[in-house]
C-alpha cells in the first residue's frame, strides 16, 4: 500500500520558492508573486514530491508566454540509469499548464526515448501507451459521441434551439474562410455565414464561454479526443491533428501529462469523470505514478523497472526529434 | 377674445383713479386718465389687480381669457418637454446601441477577418450618423496633436523682413 507523505504547508511553499530560486534568481525575483501563487496551487498532498522534482538540476525552467517541455538530452536506449536534462518553458500565472508540463518533464526523466509512458511495462508486458491505445482505439467513437452531445446540450440552452447543428454544419465554411485570402470568395463565404446565422452563434459561443464547462470536466479526454478527430475551431482543448501523426505514442504522452497535472493539482471531477469513461488507462497510470513517487520520494533508483523492448523497433520518429512538445 | 368689446370700458388703476380703454391688444392696453394715455402690459396688469374693470363682466372675461392662455402655454411646453425628452432617450439609446454594436463588430472582426462586415452596426451607423461614442482620453490626446492649429507654421521669407 503505497502512502502519501504529508508536511507543513508554508515550509512546502517556502521549499517550492527555493527550488525556484536556485533555478534563476532573475527568474525568481521577477515571477515571485505568480511562484508563491502557483505553490499554493499545488495539492498540498503533492507539494513535497513536486518540491523533489524541481530541485533536480537535470531540470531547466524558464518563463514564456504558452507552455513546453524540451528534452535537451536523449540518454541511452533502454536506460534508466542517467537522468537527462529537460527544460520546461512556461507561463507561471496558469497553474495547469505549469503542472501539465512538469508531467512531460517527470515522463521524459530519463530521455523521450525512455518515456515511462510508453517504455515501463506496468502489467501484462503492456505499458501505458499499450493500454490507453487499446482501450481508446475501441471507445473513442462513443467518447466523442457523448462529449459532443453535452456540448450539443450545453450550447443549445445557453443560446437558442437549433445553435449547435447550425454551428457543426457550418465549421468547414468557416474553415475555408480562415485558410483562403480571396476577396471574392471571402466576401461569399462571410456573407453565407451571416445568412445561416453561424455568426452569431460563433460570437455567442465565444462571448459565453460554453466550452468552459467541458475544459472543466474532460480535458485528457478532448486532447485524446484532438488525436482522432479535428476540433479546431470547436473551441475545445486539444493539439493539432499534424502533432499527433508524427508519433503515435505522443497520444499517451500527452494522456499521462494531463492526468499528471490534475492528480497534482487535486482536480477531482476530471478524475471521476475519467474513471467512468476510461477506466483501464487510468488505473494504468496510477500505477505507474506510484512507480515513480515511490521512488522519488524514497531516492531509489529506478533500474529496477521493467522495460519493454520492442517498443522502438516499431516506433521511429519521421520527423526531426527535436520536437517541441506545447500545452 | 375679441378686444373690440372692452373698447370705451370704464376701468380703475392701483391709485384708485379712473380711465378708459383706448385701445386694446395680445400685449398692450392703452388706457385714457385725464389728458394723458397710459400703455400698460395687460397680463401682468391684470393678474396683480393694477387694472380692474369697474364692470365684472369685462374682468371675468380677461381672466377667462388668461387661464385658458395660460393653461395652452403650460399643455405647448409639457408637448416640447416630452418631445425634448424622446429625443434625448432615443440618442443614448442609439449611442448605446452603438457602443454594443461596435463592440461586437470588433470582436466579429477578430473571428471572421478584418474585411468582414456587420450588417446591423453598418446600418445603425447610417441610420444614425451622429449616435457615436465619446472620444477616449488617447483619442482626444492625437485629435489634439494633429489638429491644424498645432502644426508647425511655414517659415518666414528672410526678404520679406529685410525689405520691410
Amino acid at each position: 500500500m503505497q502512502t502519501i507523505t504529508q508536511s507543513n504547508p508554508q515550509m512546502d511553499i517556502q521549499l517550492f520558492a527555493d527550488a525556484f530560486k536556485k533555478k534563476g534568481k532573475l527568474l525568481y525575483r521577477w515571477n515571485r508573486r505568480a511562484i508563491h501563487k502557483l505553490a499554493r496551487e499545488i495539492s498540498p498532498a503533492y507539494r513535497d514530491f513536486v518540491n523533489r522534482l524541481l530541485s533536480n538540476n537535470k531540470l531547466l525552467i524558464d518563463r514564456y508566454s504558452g507552455g513546453e517541455c524540451r528534452p535537451i538530452e536523449y540518454g541511452e536506449i533502454y536506460s534508466l540509469k542517467k537522468r537527462c536534462k529537460n527544460k520546461i518553458k512556461v507561463d507561471f500565472s496558469d497553474p495547469r499548464t505549469f503542472a501539465h508540463e512538469l508531467g512531460h518533464s517527470v515522463d521524459f526523466l530519463f530521455g523521450e526515448f525512455n518515456s515511462f509512458s510508453g517504455n515501463i511495462v506496468i502489467y501484462d508486458g503492456k505499458t501505458l501507451n499499450d493500454i490507453f491505445q487499446e482501450e481508446f482505439n475501441n471507445h473513442h467513437k462513443e467518447l466523442y459521441e457523448f462529449l459532443m452531445d453535452e456540448y450539443r446540450l450545453n450550447i443549445d440552452a445557453n443560446i437558442h434551439k437549433g445553435a449547435y447543428n447550425i454551428f457543426i454544419n457550418n465549421m468547414p465554411k468557416y474553415l475555408t474562410l480562415c485558410d483562403t485570402e480571396e476577396p471574392k470568395l471571402r466576401k461569399k463565404l462571410q456573407k453565407e455565414l451571416y445568412e445561416c446565422g453561424f455568426v452569431e452563434v460563433y460570437y455567442q459561443i465565444n462571448t459565453r464561454k460554453c466550452f468552459k464547462v467541458l475544459e472543466q470536466k474532460y480535458i485528457p479526454i478532448m486532447d485524446a479526443l484532438s488525436s482522432v478527430y479535428d476540433i479546431t475551431g470547436l473551441y475545445l482543448v486539444g493539439h493539432d491533428l499534424e502533432y499527433y501523426m508524427r508519433y503515435s505514442a505522443r497520444a499517451a504522452q500527452e494522456f499521462f501529462a494531463n492526468v499528471f497535472a490534475d492528480k497534482i493539482l487535486g482536480n477531482h471531477t476530471r478524475y471521476d469523470n475519467l474513471i467512468k469513461l476510461m477506466p483501464r488507462s487510468f488505473d494504468a497510470f496510477e500505477k505507474l505514478f506510484f512507480m515513480i513517487y515511490e521512488r522519488i520520494q524514497n531516492n531509489k533508483r529506478f533500474t529496477d523497472l521493467p522495460i519493454k523492448d520492442t517498443y522502438l523497433d516499431e516506433e521511429v520518429y519521421q520527423d526531426n526529434p527535436e520536437e517541441e512538445e506545447e500545452c | 377674445m375679441n378686444y373690440q368689446l372692452f373698447i370705451n370700458q370704464q376701468v380703475k388703476d392701483y391709485k384708485g383713479e379712473t380711465g378708459y380703454v383706448v385701445a386694446f391688444d395680445n400685449d398692450h392696453i392703452v388706457i385714457q386718465q385725464g389728458g394723458e394715455q397710459i400703455t400698460y402690459n395687460p397680463d401682468i396688469a391684470f393678474k396683480n389687480k393694477a387694472l380692474v374693470f369697474l364692470d365684472d363682466k369685462y374682468n371675468d372675461l380677461v381672466n377667462g381669457d388668461m387661464k385658458d392662455r395660460d393653461n395652452t402655454s403650460i399643455v405647448y411646453q409639457q408637448k416640447i418637454d416630452k418631445i425634448n425628452k424622446e429625443a434625448i432617450k432615443r440618442n443614448k439609446m442609439a449611442s448605446d446601441k452603438y457602443i454594443e454594436l461596435e463592440k461586437k463588430d470588433k470582436a466579429l472582426k477578430r473571428l471572421f477577418g478584418y474585411d468582414f462586415v456587420y450588417p446591423p452596426f453598418e446600418l445603425l451607423k447610417k441610420k444614425f450618423p451622429h449616435a457615436k461614442r465619446k472620444k477616449n482620453e488617447f483619442e482626444m490626446i492625437i485629435e489634439h496633436i494633429c489638429s491644424p492649429t498645432l502644426k508647425p507654421k511655414p517659415p518666414k521669407d528672410k526678404n520679406q523682413n529685410v525689405q520691410s
